[in-house]
């Protein structure tokens, strides 16, 4: 696949767009159902994290909480703003460094997916204790890879075009 | 030249261009990644935990989640994981190591420069270090729901995580572009 400056560009825009839209349902629908023993209840990914903090394990509450609410969110509003910037010479260094560090921790974001995909394999036990995916599980890996990928195609140099 | 332990950077945007590096660490490092490799085959073999709830018991691989996400209907996600924790890091570490054969030998093996370009499109992709973290967090979840038991696999995963990290720590983009460069020249 090989697109013009100008192609990458409208489809860098076009990624963060999509990623904010779909940041607002991915956590407002539950990504999880856990049932343990006929108890049915629906999680979001801020219930996930709520009911951590409530069994006291805040270590990871934090990390998760950090990792798929924080991260994401972060990515978009910087993305969101070297795009607003683009062209102009304004905090150039600062967002330059804003990039790298966002494709650094910018992967973390996945932790959901992955925990997802391990207590999921508890859905093949039976009815005392199963886990199961809900559709917020979708917008939320389609969050992430709006967000992976539109950090990709921007270019760092674009940053210092003026 | 760099003096050991100096780096170059630009002083207008702060990237850091290029490290000390020598023969031998290059050696070091394709002594590493042929030791991650060992362990990525371990740790995908080996059950990472075994979950016990009311006397079912099942032991998980990481092929397991990424199964019972298909059958759940969720074959984007089971796709989606499949990719980032078993098939992109697999592919990773062998052009890696493929690459680093390569250079540290000063053989000219064909499509090195494939494996680079890979080693560039797949760096941001290799997840095993998020992939542990998620795992530990998991054994944690699931200790509210029945009894739960590490297995070997997470020792695998874990030290997978390590020699990764400490592998593309030390990776010098520009030193391999430069002995590749020299190597075409001689021939």
């Amino acid at each position: 696949m090989k697109f013009s400056d100008t192609q990458r560009l409208v489809l860098v825009k076009a990624l963060v767009l999509t990623g904010g839209i779909l940041y607002l349902p991915s956590n407002i629908i539950p990504v999880m159902t856990m049932t343990v023993s006929g108890d049915v209840q629906p999680l979001t990914v801020m219930g996930g994290v709520r009911e951590m903090l409530q069994s006291g394990l805040w270590p990871v509450a934090v990390i998760i909480f950090l990792a798929s609410i924080v991260v994401p969110f972060l990515k978009l509003t910087i993305m969101g703003g070297i795009l607003c910037l683009h062209g102009k010479s304004l905090w150039q260094r600062e967002r330059s460094i804003a990039r790298r560090m966002m494709i650094k921790i910018g992967s973390w974001a996945m932790i959901d997916i992955f925990l997802l995909s391990i207590i999921a394999a508890v859905g093949q036990l039976g009815i005392l204790a199963s886990v199961h995916a809900e559709p917020g599980s979708l917008f939320f890996s389609a969050v992430l890879l709006c967000n992976i990928f539109s950090y990709e195609l921007y270019k760092a140099e674009w940053i210092w075009k003026e | 030249m760099l003096q050991p332990g100096e780096e170059l950077i630009c002083s207008r945007c702060g990237k850091r261009l290029k490290k000390y590096c020598d023969m031998r660490s290059l050696q070091a490092l394709w002594a590493l990644i042929t030791a991650a490799l060992i362990f990525l085959l371990m740790a995908n073999m080996t059950p990472i935990m075994v979950f016990d709830v009311s006397g079912n018991t099942q032991s998980n691989h990481i092929i397991t989640g990424v199964m019972s996400l298909f059958y759940q209907g969720y074959w984007p996600l089971a796709f989606l994981v499949f990719c980032s924790a078993i098939a992109l890091p697999t592919i990773y570490f062998l052009a890696f190591w493929y690459l680093l054969g390569g250079c540290s030998l000063k053989k000219r093996w064909p499509g090195l420069l494939l494996a680079l370009s890979i080693v560039d499109i797949l760096s941001s992709w290799n997840l095993i270090p998020v992939f542990a973290v998620a795992t530990m967090a998991a054994v944690v979840k699931l200790d509210q729901l029945g009894s739960i038991e590490w297995k070997i696999g997470e020792l695998w995963i874990a030290v997978l995580a390590v020699t990764s990290l400490i592998a593309t720590h030390f990776f010098d983009r520009r030193m391999m572009v430069d002995v590749m460069e020299k190597l075409r020249r001689r021939q």
